[in-house]
């Protein structure tokens, strides 16, 4: 739970800073495949490692993964008709009895009709929220963070001791 | 306002962060230590664990693994020293497996499924000393009534609720009472409490009180023989006028309707005393089961007396049920536990009953996020488990309780109807040094079908047997101390039907017999002197629950023609004095009430007979009044038709 925290309070440090578009962006699209995926599953797995093992800012992605839980919890017919669909589609019942029998890939319960429906729109749809993101991002921190930081309450804050003694704190701690 | 931080420290060059998290690294060799470390030196251990605890939990007593050896590369699995207590005498082994090679396939691994191609099951020891004697379980306490029993429990426990009400384990003690000359008449008197046929009989009597009430009140709604007088005065007051043929006519449909009415009546009547016979015959019938329940008191008084029965038969079963409970409860509950993790393909009705299910609950909105799980044909599965071959193989050689054995297990698997065979497990050999020879096995596991059948064949052509009690009352202790066994059971199982044939002998044998009366210990021994070899068939048929045995033993022969000198005489007064007190006891009462029977059945047959003859009488009457009528009537008219015939000239 710390670590999930400390993760959370990086991902709100690092998109006010001026650095690390990319790693929110990407992190944001890790969250969003993850947020889809509505049991634990293979493939859910693999998004895990890869945020794991790739330079994706884990806070981003676990905050997306939570806010896109609940929309998918709203969309799950939706996916469920979708799932359907694609399982039921004469012209790939070959594919998916061949899938079906092949070792490993069935633990990614890709016959069930909501993971199918949720997994298909959710890799379709993650390069988009990923361009989205770097986009609403570098729009927030032109906007948002440059005007709070032109404040003068900001720059008040940024006077007392207080902003000094934290600001050297996490330079050399945080 | 100065912003201190900014500019006072020189900056040092930012290093650029390749996509790599290569601070992850140490966090995720760490992990893959803790697997690697759990796996070479935790998991194994636990799965010897839970081996032992299963296999205590299936056998009744203590399984010790020696050591299990798990190759997640090379899928294999090895067990070693696998030791099973003998339950009987748990200082020793029952059987002892050396070591046994599971080689899996990776394939079905990575599907989450178990195949076995090949596995060596090698060194089989048995009867061996143990190092400690091994924890026997004690039996399981009975199930609360609104529990449920465990599977296992519950196959033992329907065989032994079965064998139990077939014999009595103080049967000798009985018969040692009886030759020291207990008193029964004094016993007799201490008898208190009702017979089973007193409370028949007094049931018997009620219900003919109000049986009696009944069909007297049904009697006296039945027409009298008044209103059925009247259908006839009825018939006698029409006129049946020939010059008036329309008339004529009219009152002859008149006069069958009153009779159809009046024969209404009658059946009626009929139907009733219909009734009332069968009604009769079932007290009647009634009154023919206080025989059956009087036998029935009979016997629960000699149970009650301890009155021993020295009939061959029932000597042979009161000897050796106890051995054959054993073996038969075993067998049901490694049957039961087949079927369990073996199931048979589903019937008709059960697939019926998942459907009916599957449907019931797709009436119902799916919960969200369930969503729905496709099934697609399964091209190149595996069950969950397969042991697809297994080859036994033993050499005694220089161990002093090794088995030179021979044999396989084929197709062993949680879906025998996928696969399509039965599971196999046969082996043939000797353990030379505990003195087992000819031991030749064969089962089988028939559940391709929706019939599980399971068959056994086993011969041993001889084998040590060692102390096993017969009969163990305090009065008398017999038991088979010594002898060299042969043995040949054929047994098979179709769903719930059993059927079980069982030959054995015992040569050489040599008893223990302990009695407190010393006629009793002489009687006995000089019986058991003049039986080297005895012999015990038995035969068992019939379904789990209720089945049928047959046990036939020259040793209950033997004991009961030796004893039927000395008891018959005894047990015959005392059956006798039995017989007496019963006919004291409820004679006059069975008596009364054949006689009360015989007079509600004569009263109430002469009341309804008496009004269906009187009915039938009447009936009868307007009939012939009407045939008569019509008879005169129609000669009336074929003359008067003549006549006119005649008038017009023809």
């Amino acid at each position: 739970m710390a670590l999930i925290l400390k993760q959370v309070f990086a991902f709100l440090k690092m998109l006010n800073s001026e650095t690390g578009h990319n790693s929110l962006a990407a992190g944001i699209a890790a969250g969003f495949i993850l947020g889809m995926s509505p049991a634990l599953s293979l493939q859910a797995l693999l998004v895990f490692l890869c945020i794991f093992v790739f330079r994706v800012q884990m806070g981003a992605a676990f905050v997306a993964a939570f806010f896109f839980k609940f929309i998918a919890y709203i969309f799950d017919p939706a996916f469920d008709a979708f799932g359907r669909s694609v399982l039921e589609a004469d012209s790939l019942q070959g594919l998916w009895t061949r899938m079906y029998n092949m070792p490993i890939v069935p633990l990614t319960r890709f016959n069930n009709s909501i993971v199918m429906g949720a997994g298909v729109i959710a890799i379709l749809l993650s390069p988009v929220i990923y361009f989205l993101s770097l986009y609403l991002i570098k729009k927030y921190r032109e906007t948002v963070v440059a005007r709070f930081k032109s404040t003068k309450l900001w720059k008040a804050v940024q006077a007392t001791k207080f902003y000094n003694w934290y600001y050297s704190y996490d330079k050399y701690f945080g | 306002m100065t912003n201190t931080s900014d500019n006072s420290t020189p900056q040092k060059p930012v290093k650029k962060k390749g996509p790599i998290r290569t601070g992850a690294v140490v966090p995720s060799v760490i992990l893959i230590v803790i697997v690697g470390v759990f796996f070479t030196f935790f998991f194994d251990m636990i799965l010897r664990s839970g081996i032992e605890y299963a296999g205590t939990r299936i056998h009744g007593s203590e399984v010790d693994v020696g050591r299990v050896h798990t190759s997640i590369l090379g899928a294999s699995l090895e067990i070693d020293r696998i030791q099973v207590t003998d339950t009987e005498h748990p200082e020793r082994n029952l059987v002892q497996i050396g070591k046994i090679k599971f080689g899996m396939s990776w394939d079905a691994l990575l599907r989450a499924k178990i195949l076995v191609n090949e596995a060596e099951i090698l060194d089989i020891e048995a009867l061996n000393q143990r190092a400690h004697p091994g924890h026997v379980l004690p039996p399981p306490p009975p199930t609360p009534k609104d529990g449920k029993p465990g599977l296992l429990d519950d196959a033992e426990k329907q065989v032994t609720s079965q064998t139990q009400k077939q014999y009595n384990g103080n049967f000798l003690g009985d018969i040692a009472g009886v030759l020291g000359g207990t008193n029964y008449k004094d016993q007799l008197k201490d008898i208190q409490g009702n017979l089973k046929t007193d409370a028949k009989i007094k049931e018997i009597e009620k219900d003919i009180n109000d049986k009696k009430v009944k069909w007297d009140a049904k009697i006296k709604a039945l027409p009298q023989q008044k209103e059925l007088q009247q259908y006839n005065d009825r018939i006698k007051a029409l006129k049946f006028d020939t010059k008036n043929p329309a008339e004529f006519a009219k009152n002859l449909q008149e006069a069958q309707k009153i009779i159809q009415e009046a024969q209404a009546k009658v059946k009626l009547i009929d139907d009733t005393q219909k009734e009332l016979k069968a009604d009769l015959a079932a007290e009647q019938a009634a009154y023919k089961d206080i025989d059956k329940m009087i036998q029935e008191d009979m016997r629960d008084l000699q149970k009650r007396l301890k009155l021993p029965s020295i009939d061959a038969k029932e000597f042979s079963q009161e000897l050796f049920m106890g051995m054959l409970e054993k073996k038969l409860g075993s067998m049901a509950k490694y049957v039961a536990l087949a079927r369990h993790y073996m199931p048979a393909k589903q019937t008709k009705e059960q697939k019926a009953d998942a459907k009916a299910k599957a449907e019931a609950a797709a009436v119902l909105p799916p919960k969200r996020g369930t969503g729905h799980t496709y099934h697609f044909p399964i091209t190149t599965g595996y069950p969950l488990f397969w042991l697809k071959h297994a080859a036994i193989s033993s050499e005694a050689g220089s161990s002093e309780y090794g088995a030179n054995m021979k044999g396989e297990i084929k197709d062993v698997t949680t879906d025998p109807a996928f696969i399509g065979k039965p599971a196999i497990i046969s082996f043939k050999g000797d353990f030379p040094k505990q003195g087992i020879e000819g031991l030749d096995s064969k089962i089988t596991l028939d559940h391709t079908t929706d019939t599980p059948k399971e068959s056994m064949v086993i011969n041993i052509a001889r084998f040590p047997v060692s102390e096993t009690k017969l009969s163990d009352s305090p009065d008398v202790k017999l038991a088979l101390a010594k002898a060299s066994g042969a043995s040949n059971i054929n047994a098979t199982f179709v769903n719930e039907e059993i059927t079980m044939d069982m030959k054995n002998t015992f040569g050489d044998a040599k008893f223990d017999v302990e009695a407190k009366n010393k006629q009793v210990q002489y009687l006995i021994d000089s019986i058991l002197k003049g039986i080297p070899t005895v012999s015990l068939n038995a035969e068992v048929k019939g379904s789990l629950s209720n089945f049928d045995v047959h046990i036939n033993s020259n040793l209950g022969d033997e004991l009961s023609k030796g004893f039927q000198k000395q008891l018959q005489a005894k047990i015959d007064e005392a059956k006798g004095q039995l017989n007496k007190l019963v006919n004291e006891r409820i004679g006059g009462e069975r008596d009364k009430l054949k006689s009360d029977l015989d007079k509600m059945t004569g009263g109430l047959t002469k009341d309804i007979d008496g009004k269906k003859g009187d009915a039938d009488k009447i009936v009868q009457q307007a009939q012939n009044q009407l045939n008569g009528q019509k008879g005169g009537g129609q000669k009336k008219l074929e003359e008067e038709g003549k006549k006119l015939l005649k008038g017009l000239g023809l």
